[in-house]
């Protein structure tokens, strides 16, 4: 059974999701590949906007959704981040 | 800085250069560890900003304090060495120095016990316990004029996080080993030390230098640590 993500790689792995699509994916996709239910991809999605990660653009009338500069930073520095916790036992 | 000295009335003048040779060393010593606090403190808040994350939070809020708390160390040292003000009010700006630099000591010791299990609790309301045991804290060693209610906290406090360190350590499941547990345990030592010499001026003036020395070394460690793994990102 697969280990049970926590926080910081869940918002990891949707940025990711986003960024390898060409920073660009519709909300239902992004909700397929997240492997989340829609409850918690609703949580995630929200503080992520809330803490301007993602942005939602429309083009020919359709949402897609893009990594701000914010996100992009996130996904850098993720590493770094994770090797802090774990270096520091937090 | 010796020369300058008001000479203490009814010693010698090698007692009196002894003690305001050891006064500077104290200085100094504030000084260090109030640059690596903040040094700490504000390397690692982009990792903040960018995570959220609630054990980074309490680990940059505990240097955060301990440089804040040196910083009222270092206002009572100046105020001791510098006697400007008439006897009334120099008693009370000991006080002013020294309640809160007990605040700041067991707010920092207390973020630093909770950074090491913040899986387990509710921020929030972690942080609202915080700030009630200090206060408490604070008020018991007020009341009592007495350090020993500090210092059995700050005691208590310390153990539990190397205790959680270690155990968290054995745990561990990938093969990293970052022994942090050490650095608490050494923190904590010499964090004790550090109190009974500050709060106890009967100490012996050998072992002052000796533990400023090993607690800017601390701190020292925990700052090179910080900065190397925060550093990785400018060397890619």
């Amino acid at each position: 059974m697969a280990k049970k993500r926590d926080r910081l790689e869940v918002i990891y792995d949707i940025l990711k999701i986003i960024s390898d699509r060409g920073n660009s994916i519709k909300p239902t996709p992004l909700l397929r590949f997240s492997n989340l239910s829609s409850q918690s991809y609703s949580e995630y999605f929200t503080e992520l906007k809330k803490k301007d990660f993602v942005r939602e653009v429309f083009k020919d009338g359709k949402k897609y959704i893009t990594l701000s500069d914010k996100g992009f930073q996130f996904l850098e520095k993720y590493k770094t981040i994770i090797e802090f916790i774990d270096e520091f036992e937090l | 800085m010796i020369e300058q000295q008001v000479p203490i009335q009814g010693l010698g003048r090698s007692m009196s250069a002894g003690i305001s040779l050891g006064i500077t060393f104290e200085a100094i010593f504030s000084l260090v560890i109030i640059i690596l606090s903040l040094f700490v403190y504000f390397k690692t808040k982009k990792l903040y900003e960018l995570s959220g994350h609630k054990g980074i939070k309490f680990f940059r809020l505990t240097f955060l304090f301990f440089g804040l708390a040196y910083i009222f160390r270092l206002f009572t040292i100046l105020l001791i060495i510098y006697r400007i003000l008439p006897m009334y009010l120099f008693r009370h700006s000991l006080i002013l120095g020294l309640v809160p630099y007990t605040i700041f000591s067991t707010a920092g010791a207390l973020y630093l016990t909770f950074s090491t299990f913040t899986k387990n609790n509710n921020a929030n309301k972690t942080e609202i316990l915080i700030y009630i045991f200090t206060g408490l804290i604070a008020l018991l060693t007020y009341i009592t004029k007495s350090s020993f209610v500090f210092i059995i906290s700050q005691a208590i406090f310390f153990v539990s996080a190397v205790i959680i360190s270690f155990i968290k350590h054995k745990r561990r499941k990938n093969k990293h080993h970052s022994n942090m547990f050490i650095v608490y345990f050494l923190l904590f030592l010499f964090w004790i030390i550090n109190h009974l010499i500050f709060l106890n001026t009967r100490t012996m003036f050998l072992i002052r230098p000796l533990t400023y020395f090993i607690g800017s070394l601390i701190f020292l460690i925990i700052s090179i640590k910080v900065l190397k793994i925060t550093n990785i990102d400018r060397k890619k």
